[in-house]
């Protein structure tokens, strides 16, 4: 009897748990009606019949339900990918889908995509880094996982909260490192939110173009006074004003105080990596090394090896 | 000076004449010495490779030569097999030997081989091919030891071979290819020829040398597959190649067969394309690895030797143009694109389109991805996708990740513009396009053509078939060394019959014919019919282009009657149906047919007849147009008289094109291509002529009435000359040419308006005039006022100089007031600053006094 009661309970659990219910089956439309906004759908998208890094993944993830303990309270569903699908596994992905397509952004598989009810993609695990393990893995998702509910959290209160309050908490939701569902962000297009989803940073290159350093620096610290920009938008600001120092000779201290605050707006980012290596190159004149440079080859350019004669007969 | 000084002076000299004199006798060593000396230094750099007849030097004077090659050449003293000379594909070596009887004559009539006949049992060949491949036959004829002396090994396969095939009569060659063994020896010979006895003596003095050749020379599956499945050049290097990778992998690894297909297609295409050996082995060791981890897609471990050539040949970094094929790119490209095949194509679109990042330096600057090198750990595709780029990055970044997967791909040029190549399924599709002038990047016969990578397909799809046909040249290229003229040209002929598809057979058969029977003009129609019926149904620009690069300069000259060779030159467009897989530049060939006119008269005669063919099809009627105004454009001024019938013919032959409402969409497209070729001529008058012609024919395709405009004084002095714009033209906008006409008239028409430092704009007017003012009117409203357009005015269309700033901006209207400036000029422009592109065009309209 004692060595039975473990196995009752893993049963049970398993039979009245929905969470864990062998939910693989179930077509990516249904688990759609079935997310809501405490319980998002966790797609598992894994190469089908062509790639056997998915199917050492899939069998230790999906087969042996290892990955269920990081993605409890969701909704999970398979979806395989089909390399030059026959019949059979075009009916497979079309029953799968149930007439919904997938978001974009899904750029690598296997992946674990976090959805919300309204099929917007929140949050991914996909980078070869983050697939490694089924450690690494589950604890890059429940991370994902965690901003989601933390998100649709203040989403909600900002939804019950009227004026500054409600602007308040939309940035701070818009502030957690997932993608912010699209129709929050149109419905506050008036607000500092709305300022968010319309900076340009390539239009600001632009404005800053005809303006003295001076100009562009107050231009710069009033467009970031207004508030309601992120983390990164601020980060690009400061790289377009800095671009625009160096290219009027600004001194290497007024360089490096740019960067340097660049860097300090979000020290883990791309943007301070970046920030980073312009100090180095800009400020500190590390010389580069030559054989690293990469350029964009022109092909506007009569030179560069595709010229618009250069599609002509050449010899071997 | 006193009598005792000259008596000292008269000895002094008598000794030194004296020593000079005696000096070798009493001290030769020395002077021997010095000689060997100076024959050290002037032998050291000779390298023998290209030499027959140089193992006479003294090896011992080399003192790169590894000790077992030392060894090897004393061997061969003067009794010793004769070195074998490489032969590069582009020449024909032949062996000191006697020429056969019956073998010396290449008679001028056709030789009736009885191809049909032939045909048929060489089909069944392809049988039995793919029934030994099954079998992988092997042989240890020639063990390791024997390598150290490939000469030797040579002159007995030689030996072998003549034995076998006699004559080398149809039924003797058939009966020698069917067997394994024969095809085997064959193989060994041939590689000894094209790679010459001293690289392969050379490679068996490597390290576990001797061994890789002997575990390649027995089997005739890996022979097969080296030399006959794509180009072979520099195969010295490539097998050198191979033995580099073979002492480094543990033992028997390279008997698998995906890990062997790696290793030799990898070492041919570093060889081929010159690349370094020392970046071999990280190549290599990336699909090795990723193989044998299971990482790449599972389609790679189906791919024939030729499709793998693309995947393990993938362009190496090149200085300042990412490493985009260095391991740790494609490490990266592996792990964080992995994607079933159909979605490679369009992963471009993971990358944000991006000519300045968002410190506002431009993509093509070093500053662009500068910074951000370090945190991605200087990898080009990761960079990429952090910072964005345009379509090189682009481009690059979809193919390399498909490549990185182990899936053929290749980076493509266009005009200005880069795209892709991607196999999906089966099926070659152009990614990231915009023009249909492609150019591969990765190519098998040095010809980047699209049709040329649809031929390749074609031709290495059909294995069996194109392995017969391979080895068979293999035969005459054997038989032509043996001076076996007559056997060699229809062994030729019976490979190219047997595939008609088979591009480098039909180039080295014409190369040869040229070489030993330039004159059967029978052989030359019979290759001539080989190619319209075989490459000519499908392959349509690489048929042209064989007729015209090898074919018409051995045929044309033996045809008397120029009328038939004009049929001839026609026929090739009757023929083709359509463009074939992708739509191609016809000038190349009809330059190659007008070119074998001896005078004006024949000239006159060529170009009426393919305007009779072509100005009747479809697709070539435009093109053709094209050529013959540029053609006319280049033929000077001093034979105006031909300059003005040529212009009249083709003026005759465009009106003829119809101008029913049925036909007015192809006459507008061709007329739309002949225009933009005027423009590019810089020819008012043919610009005129063309642009009234389409306002004729094709009325309604053009605006009722413009926009009213508020000139300057004077008359519109523009409205007879013609106009040009910097950017390249797409196919729309190509069909759709004869608008740039109507730009200059008073209803306006449309052309595309793009400024970028000295390009924008330009009119060349019929006359040169005083001017009074310009009013350019946009196709839009110009929202954007930041930078200024500005006016600049020639008289020579190349000095340049600058009368109106600051353009007036006022809606749809630029306008420059040009009063106070009263500058004469022919050729007006209109720039603007920066490098975006800007609305169309609708009307340009230079006001002035004609002078």
């Amino acid at each position: 009897m004692k060595k039975l009661f473990p196995f009752i309970s893993v049963l049970l659990l398993m039979v009245c748990s929905p969470s864990l219910q062998a939910q693989g089956g179930i077509s990516y439309a249904d688990a759609l009606s079935r997310a809501n906004s405490k319980r998002p759908v966790v797609l598992f998208c894994y190469g089908a019949n062509y790639d056997k890094f998915s199917e050492k993944v899939y069998d230790e993830f999906v087969r042996k339900r290892k990955i269920m303990a990081a993605a409890r309270q969701t909704v999970f569903v398979e979806m395989p990918f089909y390399q030059n699908p026959n019949e059979r596994e075009k009916k497979d992905m079309e029953r799968r889908l149930g007439k919904k397509r997938l978001p974009g952004g899904i750029w690598s598989v296997p992946c674990l995509a976090v959805i919300d009810a309204q099929g917007n993609l929140r949050g991914i695990v996909q980078t070869a880094e983050e697939m490694k393990d089924l450690k690494t893995a589950s604890a890059a998702l429940t991370r994902v996982l965690n901003d989601y509910r933390a998100q649709e959290d203040l989403i909600q209160k900002a939804a019950k909260a009227k004026d500054e309050r409600k602007m308040d908490l939309m940035l701070q939701a818009a502030d957690i490192n997932i993608n912010m569902p699209p129709q929050e962000q149109k419905s506050s297009a008036q607000t500092a939110m709305g300022q968010r989803t319309t900076f340009d940073p390539l239009s600001l290159v632009e404005e800053l173009q005809t303006m003295a350093p001076d100009v562009a620096y107050a231009h710069i610290r009033a467009l970031m006074a207004q508030g309601g920009h992120s983390r990164a938008q601020r980060q690009e600001m400061l790289a377009a004003f800095g671009g625009h120092l160096r290219r009027n000779n600004a001194s290497p201290d007024r360089l490096r105080a740019v960067y340097t605050e660049m860097r300090n707006i979000d020290p883990g980012s791309m943007y301070a990596a970046y920030a980073e290596g312009a100090i180095a190159l800009w400020v500190e004149r590390k010389p580069l090394d030559k054989s690293t440079v990469v350029t964009e080859v022109d092909y506007t350019k009569g030179d560069s090896e595709t010229s618009s004669d250069d599609y002509s007969d050449e010899e071997e | 000076m006193t009598p005792r000084c000259i008596r000292l002076l008269v000895a002094i000299l008598l000794f030194s004449v004296v020593g000079f004199f005696s000096f070798p006798m009493v001290f030769p060593v020395y002077m021997e010495r010095a000689v060997v000396k100076e024959d050290k230094v002037k032998h050291k750099p000779i390298r023998r490779n290209h030499v027959v007849d140089d193992w006479a030097t003294d090896d011992s004077l080399t003192k790169e030569e590894p000790a077992d090659a030392e060894e090897a050449s004393t061997d061969k003293g003067d009794e010793g097999p004769a070195r074998v000379a490489k032969y590069d594909e582009d020449s024909f070596h032949e062996d000191n030997v006697e020429i056969r009887k019956g073998q010396e004559k290449v008679s001028a009539a056709r030789q009736h081989i009885h191809v049909s006949g032939a045909l048929a049992k060489l089909r069944n060949l392809e049988t039995s091919f793919e029934k030994d491949e099954a079998k992988n036959f092997t042989n240890d004829d020639f063990p390791a030891e024997s390598w150290s002396n490939s000469s030797a090994i040579h002159q007995s396969l030689q030996e072998r071979i003549l034995a076998e095939i006699g004559n080398a009569g149809e039924d003797e060659l058939l009966k020698f290819m069917s067997k394994p063994a024969n095809r085997l020896d064959l193989a060994r010979l041939t590689l000894i020829r094209k790679c010459g006895s001293d690289a392969v003596d050379a490679v068996a003095a490597m390290p576990k040398g001797k061994e890789f050749l002997a575990a390649l020379t027995r089997d005739l599956n890996w022979m097969t597959n080296l030399l006959y499945t794509g180009p072979t050049q520099q195969m010295g290097k490539a097998l050198e190649n191979m033995a580099l990778i073979y002492a480094k992998v543990p033992e028997g690894e390279l008997n698998h067969p995906v890990v062997r297909r790696i290793a030799t297609t990898a070492s041919q295409e570093f060889a081929r394309e010159r690349w370094n050996s020392e970046d071999l082995l990280p190549r290599f060791d990336y699909y090795y690895s990723s193989y044998k981890d299971g990482l790449l897609n599972k389609k790679f471990e189906t791919l024939d030797y030729w499709e793998t050539r693309f995947v393990t040949g993938c362009k190496q970094p090149q200085r300042m143009a990412g490493n985009w094929g260095e391991p740790r790119n494609l490490r990266w490209l592996r792990d964080n694109v992995r994607l079933p095949e159909e979605r490679y194509f369009g992963s471009e679109g993971q990358l944000a389109y991006r000519l300045r990042n968002v410190a506002g330096d431009s993509v093509f600057s070093e500053e662009y991805l500068a910074p951000i090198l370090s945190y991605t750990n200087f990898t080009t595709a990761y960079a990429y996708r952090c910072i964005g780029g345009v379509c090189g990055a682009l481009s690059h970044y979809a193919t390399f990740s498909a490549l990185a997967a182990g899936l053929p791909a290749s980076t493509c040029g266009e005009p200005g513009h880069c795209s892709y190549a991607m196999r999906v399924n089966g099926e070659w599709r152009a990614g990231n396009a915009i023009y249909w002038q492609r150019n591969l990047h990765k190519t098998f016969w040095g010809e980047g053509a699209w049709d040329f990578l649809i031929l390749t397909q074609n031709l290495y799809s059909d294995r069996f078939k194109t392995s017969v046909s391979d080895q068979f040249m293999a035969m005459g290229d054997f038989l032509s060394s043996q001076r076996m003229n007559r056997s060699a040209l229809d062994t030729y002929e019976l490979a190219v019959r047997h595939q008609p598809l088979n591009w480098p057979a039909m180039k080295r058969y014409a190369a040869y014919l040229r070489k030993v029977a330039s004159d059967d003009l029978a052989r030359w129609e019979s290759l001539h019919d080989a190619v319209m019926d075989g490459m000519g149904k499908e392959h349509h620009h690489a048929a042209a282009t064989m007729l015209s690069k090898y074919i018409y300069p051995g045929l044309a000259p033996l045809v008397e009657n120029n009328q038939t060779l004009n049929r001839k030159f026609s026929g090739l467009f009757k023929h083709f149906k359509n463009w074939g897989s992708n739509r191609w530049d016809i000038a190349p060939v009809l330059n190659a047919q007008i070119a074998t006119c001896r005078s004006d008269a024949e000239r006159k005669v060529y170009l009426r007849e393919v305007l009779r063919v072509l100005m009747a099809h479809k697709e070539y009627a435009g093109p053709v147009l094209t050529w013959g105004l540029a053609y006319v454009a280049a033929v000077p001024e001093s034979n105006a008289k031909l300059k003005d019938e040529f212009t009249s013919m083709l003026m005759s032959a465009m009106a003829r094109k119809g101008g029913s409402r049925k036909e007015m969409d192809e006459t507008w497209a061709t007329l739309g291509e002949a225009i933009c070729m005027a423009e590019n001529n810089a020819e008012p008058r043919t610009f005129q002529a063309i642009g009234k012609l389409a306002y004729m024919k094709c009325k309604p395709k053009f605006a009722k009435k413009g926009v009213k405009v508020s000139g300057f004084p004077g008359k519109v002095v523009s409205s007879t000359g013609y106009i040009k714009t910097a950017t390249t033209l797409g196919d729309g906008q190509v069909r759709d040419g004869c608008l740039h006409w109507a730009v200059l008239q008073p209803f306006g028409g449309f052309i595309p308006g793009k400024f970028e430092g000295k390009a924008g704009l330009t009119v060349g007017m019929e006359n040169s005039a005083e001017i009074s003012g310009v009013v350019c009117v946009a196709a839009e409203k110009i929202e954007k006022k930041d930078r200024p357009f500005y006016i600049e005015i020639s008289s020579d269309n190349q000095n340049w100089y600058r009368v109106g700033e600051n353009g007036v901006i006022d809606g749809r209207f630029i306008r420059f007031d040009l009063r106070k400036a009263k500058r004469k000029a022919k050729f007006v422009r209109m720039l603007r600053e920066g490098d975006k592109y800007e609305p169309g065009i609708a009307g340009f309209y230079v006001y002035g006094k004609e002078v």
